[in-house]
């Protein structure tokens, strides 16, 4: 039995999602971007876990489970090549703020 | 069946020079000599092979008549290349079509091929990238025959694209030059070069693109009415009624068929509007020019809309729209040949008014071509189309071979840098006046007769805007012709002639230079002899009563008593005359007339810069590509936050349109 | 589940590749020693070459299918078809060029094993990708691709390199959660993750507007891997900033696994005819012309090369979209054509860059006369991708325009001509390429020609392999397509591939 409707939790999920593409889109900082990508991941697993509930409420669908620990762990090296990029950015660039990188243009 | 010809001489004929071709770099930094002897021998090779297939249509082996329907298969030997039958059910082949037309293209592109490779001897003989220029030469000459020999459209399409490559790679062969260059725009000589190469490349290429799309069209259809694709023309002519031209007349789409099909040959045989590539592409050397856009590979366009022509002839009697093409055909060639004519008339380059004459030249057998579909007698249309394609690819490779010596001992491209040559280099000069005079139309070289009955055809026609831009060229030929010839040959010597006459002197520099000059030079009287040889190969396959002499004679006497031969001979005079004394006997000051009248000028004006049409093709398409593209370039910006927008916005849209 | 046996040999070998590697590489003197490493990796690449090939001619009709445990739908798996495996040999024998050209290329680098056991990584992953029988294993391998693809990009840890590095994470983690969101909804949809047996449900759901936003999701989620407008931007940055022999590997194959991705989903789950494939011939049609145009305003050698791998990667799908058999092979063909062209490209605008020290046209003026052999090389490579004969590329789009052209009505005509008019828009930056790097006057400061000749021959020498191959293929295409009509009719088939799991 789902407190909401089970609608409520995919728009739950696809809200996330949204709200990750929105900091990417609209805000400057590296690190919030790379939050972003992991909040975007975040939704996704969620997803699953909805899904799960959807086919069979109450009991973890073994299927799922593994796949959102894998596509964690992935998630997670993901986020290890993120963080060290950021740091390389930084270290380059001297600045957190992504509009400044745009030597690269046209 | 027993076949006489060289066993294998139809793969032999192409393979042998591409072969040939993809040895030569390394054959040429070994050892000169070797590299030139090959490069002769393989042509020759092709040569021998395309005679060595004459006797086969004379055993009756194949026919294949305008406007009839084949009676007999022509000897149509095909190989699978490309399987595809998994997928579309056909097969790109690899086949070879020996009948009169494509034997006869055969024999005109070695022979001419043969002498212009004994040119180069001499011509190139100091260049240092020897192994480039055989390898473009020998592939071209492998590729034209690969083209003219081609049973199906796919094939025809590849070589014509590979004919396309070649010559690019011989139009900008002297990329290197370090020479001022002649237009502001670029640097060096070198880069002018490559630039004309580029032209030359994206124009035709261009062109072909709706070639392509037609050709893939009549795939199309057949696949639709026949159920599988046909490219093969013996198998396309096989319905006696056609019934893949009524499909594309149902859908509406023969206008744009006609169109697009028509735009390769236009394209490869610089008509109107392809027609800027062909004065840039004299940047080459002369014996390319020779080879390539004077005697073969602009015959290609004519060769496609012969190979075609029955079958559109056979169209219009069952689906009236069909005659749209001869009209088109018609229309462009007599309005590019008038064209042409009038910029040679000022154009200050020697290889340019020679050029401009292979335009207009071309546009006479466009203008046969297309009239022969539109007059009760199409083969006598039709046979002095093809006619004219022979004695001009001779005479006109003889006037640029001629050239060729010129500018290699005056070491000037300009007219009004020479002068005064003919006692200096006889030989030269009599071999391009005969090469003129055929060119002119004057008797009895063969250019007079091919175009005499170009003439005729269209008179018979009934179409009178036809006649007369056909007949007012024949008076801006000669005039061009005998100014050209009178820049040349007559008159004072230039400074600069008198300055290369007191540091080398001017003589005739090579055997290997004169003798293709004379050879041709023969060619082309002996080529009228051959006119009813001609007629008769194409049209029945036989040539047993091609040399009699009562009907050479009569053959003779009818041209040389029509009513048409009278007009243009008078037109002939008129174009003639003020030229001579303009330019031969240099009784008439040209520039004071020039002076004194506006009009004059401004005409001189107008044709010297093209009709302006060449600088309104820079505008459309170079500088306003160019534009579009630094517009376009802002949208990659270097913002990380605008990409993702770009992406997201993308993602959106496209979700909104799959549900909807 | 034979350890040795094809197709598990094959990550066998790169595993223990890189093994070896790391283990060597734990000496610091090795580290430098590029040749070693080099050589480790060639050898690599190369059995994973010919096990590959293996692999393609035991899936000739019928895929292998390799359960990781027991055999349910639930399980991973690996589902190798004929189209799997021709995309395998190819991603392998790219690799394997590419190891041979950084035996000279890496030379005096920093962070050599780091190099090649990321290369190697991305064979793996690459080839996991096309193995990959259910979506999870492909993940995996998806993310494992990005991973060494992006950290190869940071490579020389310059400004360029590293901003251009960011903005591919950036874009292609986004599109890899987007995957997986959509994988998620597929789940939803489907009730399993395997490949064979998802698109199964999915092409019997017949016409239903969640499956269209499903595969939808997907698809935009693989084009920002497949560099396809408008989520191409990454790719602009990312080519030229890497090491020459990863910009092949980039535009070559790295992008052709996007690509692989669509047309496997695509084409399992909906048959022939379908919905989707007008949008896609949209978004074709802009990816060809957008990206042609603006190469015409580069003067950046690798840029102008990365603008056309995207224009190539807008024919390739324009082929799929067609939806016909013909447009199918013509798309794979097509991809393995610009994948040997391209790497070859890239990797001798690799030789000149060393030369000049300069990416822009300008410096590089009239280099490819002073290395006859790589200038020749790269010339013959400019006039293939104009899309002339006698290369293989003339016919594989003229497959693509014929396939273009079976389209009913006036889209047919349009999409054709949009293709054959961006060619000849295509000749003006290639042959500003030519121009400039063959035709022009060199700049004075010009090496001698034989100093540097002798130094660059393993690179001359992997240019020259790949030129090889191209000729053969170009003359006999035969070889090559005989597999690619297997592969398409594997694909149009898919009751076979459907089979492999039942």
């Amino acid at each position: 039995m789902t407190v909401l409707p089970i609608q409520v939790y995919f728009a739950l999920c696809f809200a996330i999602y949204a709200i990750g593409i929105y900091t990417l889109i609209a805000k400057r900082n590296v690190l919030r971007m790379i939050l972003a990508i992991e909040l975007m991941l975040a939704a996704a697993n969620m997803t699953f876990v909805v899904v799960s509930y959807w086919f069979s409420p109450g009991v973890i669908d073994p299927l799922v489970r593994s796949i959102v620990i894998i596509s964690m762990a992935v998630g997670s090296i993901v986020a290890a090549l993120a963080v060290s990029l950021t740091i390389l950015v930084y270290r380059v660039f001297k600045t957190r703020d992504v509009r400044k990188l745009s030597k690269l243009k046209w | 069946m027993v076949s006489d010809m060289i066993p294998y001489a139809d793969i032999l004929i192409w393979l042998v020079p591409i072969i040939i071709a993809a040895l030569s770099p390394f054959i040429a930094k070994i050892s000169r000599t070797a590299v030139f002897a090959l490069s002769i021998a393989s042509v020759t090779t092709s040569f021998i092979c395309a005679v060595s297939m004459i006797p086969d249509i004379l055993a009756g082996y194949a026919t294949y008549s305008p406007g009839r329907v084949l009676g007999e298969i022509p000897f149509d030997h095909e190989f699978v290349w490309i399987d595809l039958a998994k997928i579309v059910r056909s097969s790109i082949n690899l086949g070879f079509l020996i009948d009169p037309l494509s034997v006869f293209m055969a024999n005109i592109v070695s022979f001419i091929a043969l002498w212009i490779f004994v040119f180069s001897i001499y011509y190139m003989g100091e260049e240092v990238d020897i192994g480039r220029y055989w390898f473009w030469m020998n592939l071209f000459v492998g590729s034209m025959i690969l083209l003219v020999l081609s049973n199906n459209l796919l094939q025809m399409f590849i070589s014509w694209e590979l004919v396309g490559l070649c010559s690019w790679g011989l139009i900008s062969f002297w990329y290197k030059s370090t020479a001022p260059s002649p237009d502001p725009r670029f640097a060096t000589e070198g880069e002018y070069n490559a630039h004309c190469g580029f032209k030359a490349l994206v124009t035709t290429g261009f062109a072909d693109t709706f070639f392509l799309v037609a050709i893939l069209m009549i795939g199309w259809v057949t696949w639709r009415v026949y159920g599988a694709p046909i490219f093969s023309f013996t198998r396309l002519m096989a319905d006696q009624e056609l019934k893949w031209i009524g499909e594309l007349a149902r859908l509406g789409l023969l206008p744009v068929f006609t169109l697009f099909i028509l735009s390769g040959p236009f394209g490869k045989s610089a008509q109107f509007p392809y027609h800027e590539w062909l004065p840039e592409a004299m940047a080459g050397p002369t014996t390319v020019s020779a080879l390539i856009h004077a005697a073969t590979m602009v015959k290609a366009g004519v060769y496609f809309v012969a190979r075609f022509f029955p079958i559109m002839l056979e169209a219009t009697n069952y689906y009236p729209q069909a005659k749209m093409f001869f009209l088109i055909v018609a229309y462009i060639g007599a309005f590019t040949a008038f064209l042409a004519a009038s910029q040679g008339m000022v154009a200050r380059e020697l290889k340019k008014v020679l050029a401009y004459s292979t335009i207009s030249q071309l546009g006479y057998m466009f203008l046969a071509l297309g009239v022969a579909g539109l007059i009760i007698h199409h083969e006598h249309a039709y046979l002095y189309g093809l006619y004219h394609l022979a004695s001009h690819a001779v005479f006109k490779a003889l006037l640029f071979l001629a050239a060729g010596a010129i500018l290699h001992t005056v070491h000037t491209k300009y007219l009004d840098e020479m002068g005064g040559l003919a006692k200096y280099m006889p030989i030269t000069f009599w071999t391009m006046l005969m090469g003129a005079l055929s060119l002119m139309g004057i008797p009895p070289f063969s250019g007079a007769f091919s175009k005499e009955g170009i003439i005729a055809a269209s008179y018979e026609s009934g179409n009178m805007i036809l006649f007369l831009l056909a007949v007012v060229t024949v008076a801006l030929t000669a005039f061009y012709t005998i100014r050209m010839i009178g820049y040349v040959f007559f008159g004072k010597e230039s400074e600069h002639v008198k300055h290369i006459i007191e540091e080398h002197g001017i003589r005739e520099k090579s055997i290997s230079m004169v003798l293709p000059l004379i050879v041709l030079a023969a060619s082309t009287v002996i080529l009228s002899i051959l006119g009813p040889a001609i007629f008769e190969f194409i049209e029945h396959g036989t040539l047993s009563h091609a040399f009699e002499p009562a009907n050479i004679l009569t053959y003779f006497l009818e041209t040389l008593s029509s009513r048409t031969f009278f007009i243009s001979g008078a037109l002939i005079v008129v174009g003639l005359v003020p030229s001579y004394y303009a330019f031969v006997k240099q009784t008439i000051d040209v520039k004071k007339l020039m002076e004194k009248s506006i009009v004059l000028r401004a005409i001189w004006k107008f044709l010297y810069n093209r009709w302006y049409i060449n600088k309104a093709y820079y505008v459309i398409f170079v500088d306003g590509v160019k534009g579009v593209s630094q517009v376009l370039r802002r949208i990659q910006t270097g913002i990380s936050n605008v990409n993702i927008a770009y992406a997201v916005a993308g993602i959106v849209i496209l979700l909104i349109l799959v549900l909807i | 589940m034979n350890l040795l046996s094809p197709p598990l040999n094959i990550f066998l070998t790169i595993i223990l590749g890189i093994v070896l590697i790391v283990l060597v590489g734990l000496k610091e003197s090795v580290r430098k020693n590029n040749y070693l490493l080099g050589s480790i990796g060639a050898v690599v690449s190369l059995l994973t070459l010919i096990e590959t090939v293996q692999v393609l001619q035991m899936t000739l009709h019928y895929p292998i299918t390799v359960w990781f445990t027991a055999q349910s739908p639930s399980t991973s798996c690996l589902i190798i078809d004929s189209f799997s495996a021709i995309m395998a040999v190819l991603f392998a024998f790219v690799t394997f060029v590419v190891a041979i050209y950084s035996l000279k290329y890496m030379e005096g680098r920093h962070a050599l094993n780091a190099y090649y056991i990321l290369l190697l990584v991305m064979l793996l992953s690459l080839i996991g990708i096309v193995y990959a029988g259910d979506f999870l294993t492909f993940f995996v391998f998806y993310e494992s691709l990005s991973v060494s693809a992006i950290s190869l990009v940071a490579y020389f840890k310059n400004e360029e390199a590293v901003e251009a590095a960011f903005k591919y994470l950036i874009m292609d983690a986004t599109g890899s959660t987007l995957v997986l969101l959509g994988f998620a909804l597929l789940y939803g949809v489907a009730g399993t993750l395997n490949i064979a047996l998802a698109t199964k449900q999915l092409y019997e759901m017949g016409s239903n507007l969640t499956k269209f936003f499903v595969i939808t999701l997907l698809v935009c989620g693989f084009s920002f891997k497949a560099a396809i407008f408008p989520m191409h931007s990454w790719l602009i940055d990312a080519h030229p900033a890497a090491p020459s022999g990863i910009s092949a590997m980039l535009s070559g194959v790295v992008i052709k696994s996007g690509v692989y991705a669509i047309i496997r989903l695509l084409v399992l789950s909906s048959g022939i005819r379908f919905e989707l494939y007008d949008l896609l011939l949209i978004i074709g049609a802009l990816t060809i012309t957008i990206p042609n145009i603006i190469a015409l305003a580069q003067d950046d050698v690798k840029r102008i090369l990365a603008y056309s791998s995207i224009y190539n990667i807008g024919v390739i799908l324009v082929g799929v979209a067609t939806g016909t058999a013909l447009g199918i092979a013509a798309a794979i063909f097509h991809m393995i054509n610009h994948a040997l062209f391209k790497a070859m490209m890239f990797m001798g605008a690799g030789i000149f860059v060393h030369e000049a020290g300069s990416r822009k046209l300008d410096d590089l003026s009239g280099i490819g006369r002073s290395m006859p052999i790589a200038g020749t090389i790269f010339g013959g490579g400019a006039i293939g991708l104009m899309g002339l004969p006698p290369f293989s590329t003339f016919f594989s789009k003229l497959l693509i325009v014929w396939a273009a052209l079976s389209i009913d009505g006036y889209r047919g005509l349009i999409i054709a001509a949009l293709v054959l008019v961006n060619s000849i828009i295509s000749i003006g930056y290639y042959g500003r390429l030519i121009k400039y790097i063959i035709m022009k006057q060199p700049k004075e400061k010009k090496v001698t020609k034989e100093s540097n000749y002798k130094e660059l021959n393993e690179m001359i020498a992997a240019l020259t392999l790949i030129f090889v191959a191209i000729i053969i293929v170009s003359i006999y295409p035969g070889i090559v397509l005989s597999y690619i009509q297997n592969a398409t009719e594997s694909l149009l088939n898919p009751s076979i591939y459907w089979a492999a799991v039942s």
